[in-house]
């Protein structure tokens, strides 16, 4: 008691100066930009979820990170033997499919596992959102800034394994951080309004799963975007969020060339009409979080 | 523990409140909440957002009336009131009265439906046993969690982080997953995070119920220094001594709408008269009782004169009038104790220790009745719980309850400020004393203590 006094005398009423007065409205809604200076205001809040669900994520797993190695090297070879030895799917280009495969399956992973995660996101965190106010969307991006470590080790994965696949690479390497930051868009876009509606409707958890194997099998990730008619593949990567940047990877990674900016521009944009849209569901079903979870 | 260097930090705790210049730190404007019932098609959620989507950009009208109106819960109705800065309010009402929901809107976790609540200043809320803690995480991590999340940077939680371990006497388990800590551990640990976060108003809701005897008293403690450093305290309990002894002002919540809010003493009394209505209605007040062998009919207070009362004089005779049913029992230990509302009871009244206890009692209704003579107690509200154990077994034979209250009042001071502060700060106990001063020896004086400093006056 006595030897902290010392501490607590200064904050003694006399010094303290005076707090701004806060308003706490009925309805309220954010707009965007107000939910965005928010969420840099609570940066740190949704650093420390990315590093808590980090140490989470493989604390009572055994193999630990390994996990995030032995993921993708299991699909590429699933998909290396369904595709490549029975379906006799050729890449073209000079690229075995096994390269191609090890290519967009780490990014793929990546936004299978982060979209999966982080839509439950909030559900894992029902505590919290019950208890203490914070801006919702850092538990979210918080997940996905957590998944991106995963992302990096399937990268240096990637970097170690390709060469000996048969991939050709070279000075484009240098493209692929920036491939890495526009992989994240489409991720957060789709994560947003699906652990908004996680909240609200648990039926999410048994559509979750099919609309990611879906959105699988609708982006190039186990057949090249060279399959698709020439004429097509615009509106295609306007469709889906992902396919430029996927396309980036197997250019840049397997076939040794830079992304083809048009379709990378295609999806990013398409990634930023649903993130605005997604954004819009989530600050609609926020404010009763607390109420419904 | 209290230095003689406490008497003007607190009277300026409490002038600030009182007779400073007030200003509001939260104010609640004609607040209400409505919950939403769960809709019962979950297809509804398609309809739904089409026609907000719809309403949003104009493309449809408001529906006129064509949905079923949404099957809503009233927590709070038109709720109002204020709490000065630097003041201590308790909220008070039955169980889902609307307490916890007004607190839970006040701290940004829940949406007011309509009014509105001005806040000024940084809230600590502890909103639920446990809350601040995350139950995969260990001690350590949750401190820097919830630092982060209430508000703290990575220097202050550094700087606090001792303090917050310290307080919450943790140290031993701080790298154990908060899933394996006990109910009241996760409520020091929460309780200290969120005090420890310089909150200007803090928020505690229901708190002690959980906590060991010695962290209740703590918590007591850390709440009315927060009053005395000019801080705001909200406050929910059942604990009507403790309410009393840390509050102000207060208000009572019955069914969502505010019945009374003044000053806490006006408040308890109305919450006691609407307690014993309640109770009156129910006719059945004590069920229960653990081993179904005893139960308490009825407990009441009364005067010298024998009628029924619920004030008393600090110095007055008080009888305690216990009716129990009971079949056949023999040597039945019966204890009343008395307390404040603080944990632990002031006066502890037992039969087996008085070598009084009855060689058999019942079957039937018999009646105990218990004379002090002399309270020797200090104004506030007294809680009597009443048990009864077997004396060989020493079992419980009822359940630990509160049987009833009285409240003490002095003629002696009278209404107003100075009484409401002795009731604050004096202990409970009224026993004789006086005072002396008179001039230091000289040096050595004193049994051969030497004093290095300059002599006081």
């Amino acid at each position: 008691m006595r030897k902290k006094s010392t501490a607590e005398d200064t904050a003694q009423p006399s010094t303290r100066t005076e707090p701004p007065l806060f308003v706490i409205r009925a309805n309220e809604r954010r707009s965007t930009l107000s939910s965005l200076i928010e969420v840099i205001r609570y940066r740190e809040v949704m650093r420390s979820f990315a590093s808590r669900n980090l140490r989470l994520k493989y604390k009572q797993a055994s193999l630990g990170f390994l996990w995030a190695v032995l993921q993708p090297l299991a699909f590429v070879g699933i998909f290396t033997v369904l595709f490549s030895r029975i379906a006799h799917l050729s890449v073209g280009r000079g690229v075995p499919y096994a390269a191609f495969s090890m290519s967009v399956v780490i990014p793929w992973q990546f936004v299978a596992n982060a979209t999966s995660l982080a839509s439950v996101a909030l559900l894992a965190e029902s505590g919290t959102v019950r208890k203490v106010y914070f801006p919702k969307e850092t538990a979210v991006l918080g997940v996905v800034m957590s998944s991106m470590v995963d992302l990096t080790i399937g990268i240096l994965l990637l970097l170690a394994v390709s060469p000996f696949l048969g991939a050709h690479l070279g000075m484009n390497l240098l493209f692929l951080p920036m491939l890495m930051v526009s992989i994240v868009l489409p991720v957060i876009a789709v994560s947003l309004p699906f652990a908004a509606l996680y909240v609200h409707y648990r039926d999410m958890r048994f559509a979750l799963p099919l609309v990611i194997q879906l959105w699988m099998y609708a982006s190039p990730v186990v057949y090249p975007l060279t399959k698709v008619p020439q004429h097509w593949r615009l509106t295609y990567a306007f469709l889906d969020p992902v396919a430029g940047q996927l396309y980036g990877y197997f250019r840049v990674v397997a076939v040794g060339a830079p992304p083809d900016w048009k379709l990378l521009g295609a999806s990013l944009f398409s990634g930023c009409v649903i993130l605005w849209i997604g954004h819009a569901v989530f600050r609609r079903l926020q404010p009763r979080f607390a109420d419904v979870i | 523990m209290a230095g003689p260097s406490d008497g003007p930090v607190e009277s300026g705790g409490y002038q600030h409140g009182l007779w400073g210049a007030v200003r509001i730190a939260v104010s609640f404007q004609d607040v209400t909440k409505r919950y939403r019932a769960p809709r019962a098609r979950p297809t509804a959620l398609v309809t739904e957002a089409l026609l907000a989507l719809g309403r949003r950009t104009g493309l449809s009208r408001p529906d006129p009336a064509g949905s079923a109106p949404v099957p809503e819960v009233l927590a709070l109705d038109r709720v109002s009131f204020d709490v000065a800065e630097g003041e201590s309010f308790g909220l008070i009402g039955p169980n889902g009265a609307g307490k916890s929901t007004a607190l839970k809107l006040l701290t940004r976790v829940s949406p007011l439906t309509e009014g509105r609540i001005d806040v000024r200043g940084r809230i600590g809320a502890l909103l639920e046993v446990g809350s601040g803690v995350h139950p995969e995480l260990s001690g350590r991590e949750n401190i820097w969690l919830y630092g982060r999340i209430l508000g703290m940077r990575g220097a202050q939680i550094r700087e606090r982080f001792d303090s917050i371990v310290d307080f919450a006497e943790l140290g031993h388990v701080l790298d154990m997953p908060v899933k394996r800590y006990s109910s009241g551990m996760q409520l020091r640990l929460g309780f200290s995070i969120a005090s420890h976060i310089d909150p200007d108003i803090f928020v505690v809701d229901e708190a002690l119920s959980v906590g060991d005897a010695a962290f209740q008293a703590k918590c007591v403690q850390k709440m009315s220094q927060f009053t005395n450093e000019g801080r705001t305290l909200i406050f929910v309990t059942h604990q009507l001594g403790a309410m009393e002894a840390l509050c102000q002002r207060g208000a009572f919540i019955v069914g969502g709408r505010l019945v009374a809010q003044g000053p806490v003493r006006d408040v308890l009394d109305c919450y006691l008269g609407w307690v014993e209505e309640a109770r009156s209605q129910v006719r059945t007040p004590f069920e229960g009782s653990t081993s179904g062998s005893v139960t308490l009919l009825s407990a009441s207070c009364h005067g010298d004169d024998g009628n029924e009362r619920h004030v008393f004089g600090p110095r007055d005779y008080l009888e305690i009038h216990l009716r129990f049913d009971s079949p056949r029992l023999e040597r039945p230990n019966v204890a009343v104790g008395i307390n404040d509302g603080r944990p632990g009871y002031l006066v502890f009244c037992s039969m087996a220790e008085d070598g009084q206890v009855p060689p058999v009692v019942g079957p039937g209704p018999w009646e105990v009745v218990l004379r002090i003579g002399e309270l020797r107690l200090r104004p506030r509200l007294y809680e009597v719980t009443c048990l009864v154990a077997d004396s060989d077994s020493r079992a419980w034979m009822t359940d630990i309850l509160v049987a009833t209250t009285f409240r003490v009042e002095s003629t002696e001071l009278g209404e107003g400020a100075v009484a409401l502060m002795s009731s604050r700060v004096a202990g409970a106990l009224d026993i004789d004393y006086e005072w002396e001063v008179r001039e230091a020896l000289p040096d050595g004086g004193a049994g051969g203590l030497s004093i290095t400093g300059p002599a006081p006056t």
